[in-house]
């Protein structure tokens, strides 16, 4: 399929000007390119990051090479290659034909005399390569391209080798080891009688829709392909016996290419003779459309400007253990917009936002969707309506929620579907999840007046609210009240006391933290929140709950440091306040923390340096900062005893937990934006910089790769391997767990 | 056969026509091929982002009645006609041109099928040339162009060109027999002997086309025409113009009798257009010439004169 280009494609590779992108996998992307002579090409890159390994250079070397040996009836033409550029390319022929795979998702499993003369050409093209001494080692219903005059076969061995599973490809074949050989399965060599074994493979799918050993795992895959039986369930028995000998496990008793080509196919007629309709018009299609197609590009998200300042709500990854970090929800910033009009996390520079001007974002349906993945990682992309930016989001279960304008909406991490939309939530501070559960404060059903709260739980997979407390005796409007923490049977809001049309000085001393029966009101008890101004939108409160400490976090409106006070959430005591200043007045406003990362015993926070506070007393355990030159940290994140944060201009350092000492630090290909704490999954800490994801390997202590575009917000969904991001106008998603 | 279509431009040939450079003829030269009113090539602006079709008059017509009609053939709108997208300027050597999209010439579809076209193909092809007219018509334009090198089959469905070219080969009132470029199968007798185009000499161009898809020649034995389609074909093949149908009732005879409900006659175009319209071997050249065309690379001369 043709899509646009995206704002950060080159206009051009080698002599060809780009036109539109075909596709984006593991290794690099693919695009239709034009020459100044007019020549449409398809133009295969590799990612620079991944060109800087000698082997994987040499891969796209030989892949080159093979291209050019299978040459242009039974593979695609090679037009013009630069295997040796920063960003190695080969443009071949634009194939006018689906890949194979796709074939059988349009006009279903292809009828005996289509795959007979299929398995005859493919049977032909890989003579033509064993004979230069040339084994595929990755035939794949996917790297079988069907055209009107027969099969080529592209994407020689490389692509696997490398890893890659064909993101852009989805169907029985992509990323398993369907059609792998026994020999290969088990790390013997591949030989030209893997090929056949293969081809057999390709063919069974192409009959039935399924490859001859299922789908599945890998691992179980890999054991039928070494041990077990082939399922030919669906294939005309006349092709059984020719296909049984293909598939079998001892290569020598496989026959021989010609002998393959001649006995499935009597090589009369021509190839589209023999081919269904649905396919036939597939391909006139795809003839057709590349000249329909007129280039253009993406805009670059409208929000992604780094000149931008965003307080993000951003959590730490989120607990498996018990590592309780601040949750968007618990977040809770004031400013006064105007009655009622309430400025959610707006930075301080913004004063536009502040004062509640923004023009908003155009609404869903106008927001163009792009056809195409911007990075190839990227696994889905949604458009959201919302006025305020950044979003509450966060993951739960198998959703990723976040504030929209239309309410509370969770989307599916894996699919981006939108999975429910609570639409009567209406403000990000009446929400809160601790990584398991959603609760959120919501008008009380049929209450005296319509302002009087509730809590409601909602439920993660179908989005239902239902009430975990109807807030009888408490006399607090939902309006000026935020939801912090639900702890057990205990529920911390912040609200303000007194009366609303109390003068502003008054409130400003009115608000109190509070410990709240969810079932009856009753506080448990309250704690004044010290000179509250409500007034300043950098007066923002964040909290987080560990060892029995329910703490605060407040950017205070002079100077910008950070001020930290911690309760006992037994019975609302004070127990300690520490502060921890801004780096320099010149950092970016945004550069203040907002969230707070704690473990059992400490809690964890950055500015001019990273300080672990006792939970206990509040007792400064160790810094770390003073003497490095940078002196400014991003608020940090701690998981399994380690510390990370964001360095000024550098890159990430990880501390221990324990101490304080530096445990590692590496550089990021791009400054980091301190804004944006880092996450940790999987065998990376993804680290978000101004021009997009830097993922840093945990083991090498490098960065891996990238991945473009950033947004000031992050969070992971660990189950379904995703990191989700939302600049306030999209949200996407795409894939960590992928390896090279 | 198949490759005539995208045969390199013979030295005959010009290899810049306006602002185009040509990249191959469009149709084939040689006996067994019905005559196209123009020369057609398939060709590309200079800084190879625009491929077009660009068509100029055969020698000895008269360039300005082709330039008009090229003009007017603006006018004609619908899904199934190859729209003038651009005219030369006045005082220039007249073409005309219109956007490339991978299509063979009827005469072309014919040879690589290897003879006659389905019954199916005539079906879709018939339905859309009688779209096509019964919008012309109802607004008051007249092909008049109609013939079987004037209809280019696509992988989408037909495309209707050549507008205006039975007027361009000679004015009203003068004989048009044996007038070169008019395939004399397609020209209504009243149009032969000079009368002005109308709507009842499309359908009769319409018959002729129908004839040579599921024959192979414009003015066949009723025996050789399919049996299903014989009274429709014999019908606007009439020599009395009052007694040919009209285009809509072409359109709406052409849909196979199905007992499944039918759409409205509006529709019936794309009823027909589904996978399968066009036999397997035209859709393999019709991608070819797409392939072709778009491996093809201008060399074009650093200066005039090089």
């Amino acid at each position: 399929m043709l899509s646009p280009l995206t704002h950060d494609d080159p206009v051009q590779i080698g002599a060809y000007r780009l036109t539109a992108r075909l596709g984006s996998g593991g290794m690099g992307t693919v695009y239709l390119a034009r020459s100044a002579g007019g020549r449409t090409v398809a133009l295969k890159t590799m990612h620079a990051g991944i060109a800087a390994d000698a082997d994987f250079r040499t891969r796209f070397r030989l892949e080159t090479d093979a291209a050019r040996i299978i040459g242009g009836h039974h593979g695609a033409t090679v037009v013009d290659a630069d295997p040796l550029a920063e960003t190695p390319w080969l443009a071949t022929e634009y194939v006018l034909g689906p890949p194979l795979d796709d074939a059988v998702s349009l006009s279903g499993a292809l009828p005996e005399p289509s795959v007979r003369a299929l398995g005859a050409a493919l049977a032909g093209a890989l003579a033509q390569l064993h004979a230069s001494e040339v084994v595929h080692r990755d035939l794949k219903p996917s790297n079988v391209m069907i055209t009107a005059y027969g099969p080529k076969i592209i994407d020689f061995g490389i692509a696997r080798a490398a890893g890659d599973d064909r993101l852009t490809r989805t169907g029985a074949a992509a990323g398993t080891p369907a059609f792998m050989s026994p020999e290969q399965a088990t790390g013997q060599e591949h030989t030209p009688a893997g090929d056949v074994f293969a081809l057999a493979g390709v063919l069974v799918f192409a009959l039935t829709g399924h490859g001859p050993f299922g789908s599945g795992q890998p691992a179980d895959l890999l054991y039928r392909v070494r041990y077990g039986d082939p399922d030919l369930t669906g294939v005309p028995a006349a092709v059984v016996p020719i296909l049984m000998r293909c598939l079998s496990k001892d290569p020598a008793r496989r026959p021989a290419t010609m002998e393959l080509a001649a006995e499935l196919h009597h090589g009369q007629g021509q190839f589209a003779d023999h081919l269904p309709a649905t396919i036939l018009t597939e391909i006139a299609r795809r003839a057709t459309e590349v000249w329909q197609h007129q280039p253009h590009r993406l805009q670059p998200p409208a929000d992604h400007n780094t000149a931008e300042t965003i307080h993000a709500f951003t959590r730490a990854p989120m607990p498996r253990r018990k590592v309780l970090a601040l949750s968007g929800g618990s977040a809770l910033a004031m400013t006064a917009a105007g009655v009622g009009a309430w400025s959610w996390l707006k930075s301080p520079g913004d004063k536009a936002a502040a004062a509640g001007a923004e023009p908003s974002p155009p609404p869903t349906a106008n927001t163009p969707l792009p056809t195409t993945v911007a990075d190839r990682r990227e696994t889905w992309r949604k458009s959201i309506r919302s006025s305020r930016r950044p979003l509450v989001r966060m993951t739960v279960g198998e959703v990723v929620a976040m504030m929209t304008d239309e309410g509370l909406l969770a989307l599916d991490a894996r699919s981006g579907e939108r999975r429910w939309i609570a639409g009567k939530v209406k403000h990000p501070r009446h929400v809160h999840s601790d990584g398991k559960r959603i609760h959120v404060l919501l008008p009380l059903p049929g209450g005296k007046h319509g302002n009087q709260l509730s809590l409601h739980a909602v439920d993660p997979v179908g989005g239902r609210t239902s009430l975990a407390g109807s807030f009888a005796k408490f006399d607090k409007p939902l309006q000026e009240a935020a939801l912090l923490q639900v702890v057990g049977d205990t529920v911390y809001l912040a609200a303000r006391k007194g009366l609303p049309n109390d003068a502003a000085g008054v409130r400003a001393q009115s608000w109190s933290v509070m410990a709240v029966d969810p079932r009856t009101g009753t506080e448990r008890w309250s704690s004044p929140i010290r000179s509250y101004d409500m007034e300043n939108p950098e007066d923002s409160i964040f909290s987080a709950f560990a060892g029995n400490r329910l703490i605060l976090c407040r950017t205070a409106k002079s100077g910008g440091s950070l001020e930290v006070s911690a309760r006992d959430a037994r019975n609302g005591q004070h127990a300690w306040d520490a502060t921890v200043a801004r780096a320099a007045a010149t950092d970016p406003p945004s550069a203040v923390p907002n969230t707070l990362a704690t473990d059992d015993t400490r809690a964890y926070v950055g500015g001019n340096r990273i300080q672990a506070h006792q939970l206990t007393d509040g007792a400064v355990t160790w810094a770390f900062g003073d003497g490095r030159s940078s002196g400014s940290y991003g608020t940090p994140v701690v998981r399994d005893g380690v510390v990370y944060a964001a360095e000024k201009g550098r890159g990430v350092v990880a501390l221990s937990a324990t101490n304080g000492e530096l445990r590692w630090e590496a550089e990021t290909g791009a400054l980091p934006d301190l804004r944006v704490p880092p996450v940790v999954g999987g065998k990376f800490l993804f680290v978000m910089a101004e021009t997009g994801i830097r993922a840093v390997s945990l083991s090498k202590h490098s960065e891996d790769w990238s991945s473009k575009p950033g947004s000031p917000s992050l969070v992971l969904h660990e189950d379904s391997k995703r990191l989700v991001q939302s600049d306030g106008k999209q949200v996407f998603a795409i894939r960590f767990d992928l390896t090279y | 056969m198949e490759r005539a279509q995208t045969e390199r431009s013979r030295a005959d040939t010009p290899r810049q026509i306006g602002p185009y450079h040509l990249i191959t003829r469009l149709d084939p030269a040689g006996p067994g091929f019905p005559p196209t009113p123009q020369r057609r090539f398939i060709a590309r602006s200079a800084d190879g982002d625009r491929t077009v079709f660009v068509s100029v008059p055969l020698e000895g017509t008269d360039p300005g009645r082709f330039l008009v009609e090229a003009d007017a053939g603006r006018r004609l709108f619908g899904p199934w006609v190859s729209p003038v997208s651009e005219v030369s300027p006045p005082s220039a050597a007249p073409w005309y041109a219109s956007p490339y999209l991978p299509a063979l010439p009827l005469p072309v579809a014919l040879a690589v099928h290897g003879g006659p076209l389905p019954e199916r193909t005539v079906r879709a092809l018939g339905a859309a040339l009688a779209e096509t007219l019964a919008g012309a018509h109802a607004t008051g334009i007249t092909h008049a162009g109609v013939s079987p090198a004037a209809v280019l089959l696509a992988g989408d469905g037909p495309r209707l060109t050549c507008f205006g070219a039975v007027r361009a080969a000679a004015p009203d009132g003068e004989q048009r027999s044996g007038i070169p470029g008019l395939e004399p199968g397609s020209l209504a007798p009243e149009q032969a002997s000079g009368g002005r185009p109308r709507p009842p000499g499309d359908i009769y161009a319409l018959g002729a086309v129908l004839a040579y898809a599921a024959t192979g020649h414009t003015v066949p034995e009723r025996s050789e025409l399919p049996a299903p389609l014989r009274s429709l074909i014999s019908a606007c093949l009439r020599r009395d113009p009052a007694d040919r149908p009209t285009a809509p009732e072409v359109l709406h005879a052409l849909p196979p009798s199905s007992p499944a409900p039918t759409a409205t006659v509006l529709d019936s175009t794309a009823s027909l257009l589904t996978p399968g319209w066009l036999p397997g071997r035209v859709v393999a050249a019709v991608a070819r010439q797409s392939a072709e065309v778009l491996a093809a690379e201008l060399r074009v001369p650093l200066s005039p004169g090089i």
